[in-house]
């Protein structure tokens, strides 16, 4: 399970990574791996605030549909709209390819507030 | 505690994602759920199902006994032949669905669902006398080897005898095998069919499966089931990629075939679900009385195949609406690997079950256009 060190999780499997005042978001390798294959992801509205904890996208897999949470609270500036045609990008490339958005955040101190990837390690691991 | 199947250390090695079900640590996938559904349509692949419930009825009160627990005739099956079935409470609501095999004049094998084990044996035990029932399903594994290939791999196995089967009938077949065993364990039953798995000897093949394609499961020893699952995915040609349970499912849900706990719940009946094929009228089983009366007063909510347009994928518990008014509720969904489109089964009003029929399921608060479809949606080729 790919947990890059770069990056700062939820304990609901998502990831931000901070990129000046904007953080990009995703889903983790452990996510995407619980989920299976994906087929859709609804994603959130560009220009739409959301607070920390608040649904930012729908994610659908064969087996399931998952909200994902948005880790930290701010606008949404940009959507990975190549998702909607290909969705599998997030099995493929989780943290790459497979990003979902990237919100302006308001409060940059929340992302401390999000864990490390060793903490991030040990609650997988449970 | 969870139970293991004796190929869960396989799976484990295998890099398997376990997940739990029914009490059972299984593999929900291996390669990925849709790559595992298109090699058994279009190759052959094996599924791990010894969590299956093995339940033997045997004894001069058997044919009384099946004739009474099952709606299907099993009283009257030939030696050999499988027949699918439901098993209902007396309001008429299914308990299960299973496959009952008669293995000689007074003794049948019931196939039935891993979570409903329990039930079902006390079903059939309050029907018999003490010792008429056995639950061999701890003594027992089982590998299905579903797919156009899977005559192919299963002849390659246990020899061109072993296919020769028509359509839901069953042999044993005997194992040539240096991985012959046996259990070594006591008291799993006293029944052919449990006498000659447990010899070693033989394994028990039926044609039958859960995948909509040619295919065979095989119950044998508990302690011979490695060597099988080697032999059917790692050895020869040609050979079946493992599948897990989340490609079982959609599998089965392109059938439209029922899964037990989630299209019924013991809160629907066999006229409801639409398989009145498995009801034979002339024979005095438990629910009967609740079915007869259901027929006659009609009206009643129909079992039916949506397909969703857009790519949001329909679930369990969604509404379906005609208009503005709920006509029903999906029971199952997913967004289908073959057709690359969102399919559903679930129940709705009579007056909206017309194959053609078009209806919206609500689907996170927005509608997306549904279409009624009689199952299966995928045609075999």
């Amino acid at each position: 399970m790919k947990v890059p060190d770069d990056l700062k999780y939820t304990e609901k499997h998502e990831w931000a990574k901070a990129e000046g005042d904007k953080v990009r978001v995703g889903i983790t390798d452990f996510a995407q791996h619980e989920l299976t294959d994906i087929v859709y992801v609804e994603l959130p509205t560009v220009g739409k605030a959301y607070k920390k904890g608040d649904v930012l996208a729908v994610v659908e897999s064969v087996k399931s549909t998952s909200d994902m949470f948005a880790p930290v609270s701010g606008t949404v500036v940009e959507v990975n709209k190549a998702l909607e045609e290909r969705p599998e990008a997030i099995n493929k490339d989780p943290y790459g390819g497979g990003w979902l958005a990237v919100l302006k955040v308001g409060a940059p101190a929340e992302m401390h507030s999000l864990l490390g990837p060793d903490q991030y390690r040990k609650h997988t691991a449970k | 505690m969870l139970h293991r199947t004796p190929l869960y250390q396989e799976h484990v090695t295998m890099g398997a994602h376990l997940v739990e079900f029914a009490g059972w640590e299984m593999p929900l996938s291996f390669s990925g759920i849709v790559s595992e559904h298109e090699a058994v349509r279009a190759s052959a692949g094996a599924f791990d199902v010894s969590h299956m419930a093995n339940i033997v009825i045997r004894g001069p009160n058997a044919v009384e006994m099946v004739s009474r627990a099952f709606t299907n005739d099993i009283h009257r099956s030939e030696l050999g032949k499988a027949k699918y079935t439901h098993m209902l409470t007396e309001k008429g609501h299914i308990l299960d669905d299973m496959i009952v095999t008669r293995i000689t004049d007074d003794e049948f094998l019931c196939v039935a669902n891993a979570s409903m084990r329990k039930p079902v044996s006390d079903v059939l035990r309050a029907l018999g006398p003490e010792g008429a029932v056995e639950d061999i399903s701890m003594h027992c594994a089982a590998i299905a080897i579903q797919g156009p290939k899977s005559r192919e791999i299963v002849s390659r196995i246990f020899g061109d005898g072993a296919v020769e089967l028509k359509p839901f009938w069953t042999k044993f077949v005997e194992i040539k095998k240096e991985w012959k065993v046996t259990n070594g364990a006591e008291g799993g039953g006293h029944g052919v069919a449990y006498q000659h798995i447990e010899s070693g000897d033989y394994v028990f093949v039926s044609r039958t499966g859960y995948t909509g394609e040619e295919g065979f499961e095989i119950i044998i020893p508990f302690r011979a089931a490695p060597a099988l699952w080697y032999e059917a995915i790692k050895k020869g040609e040609p050979r079946a990629a493992p599948i897990g349970l989340g490609a079982r499912d959609t599998l089965r849900l392109e059938m439209g075939y029922l899964l037990s706990g989630q299209d019924f719940h013991g809160d629907r009946t066999t006229l409801e679900t639409g398989y009145d094929w498995v009801i034979k009228w002339d024979h005095d089983f438990v629910g009967r009385h609740a079915l007869e009366a259901q027929k006659a007063a009609g009206n009643y909510q129909r079992f039916v195949g949506l397909t969703v347009e857009g790519q949001k994928v329909p679930r369990n518990g969604y509404k379906i609406m005609d208009g503005g008014s709920v006509v029903g509720t999906v029971t199952s969904g997913t967004q289908s690997p073959t057709l690359k489109q969102g399919i559903a089964l679930g129940y709705v009003d009579a007056a909206a079950a017309a194959p053609g029929k078009a209806l919206t399921i609500d689907i996170r608060g927005a509608r997306s256009a549904a279409k009624v479809v009689k199952p299966p949606f995928v045609r075999k080729k």
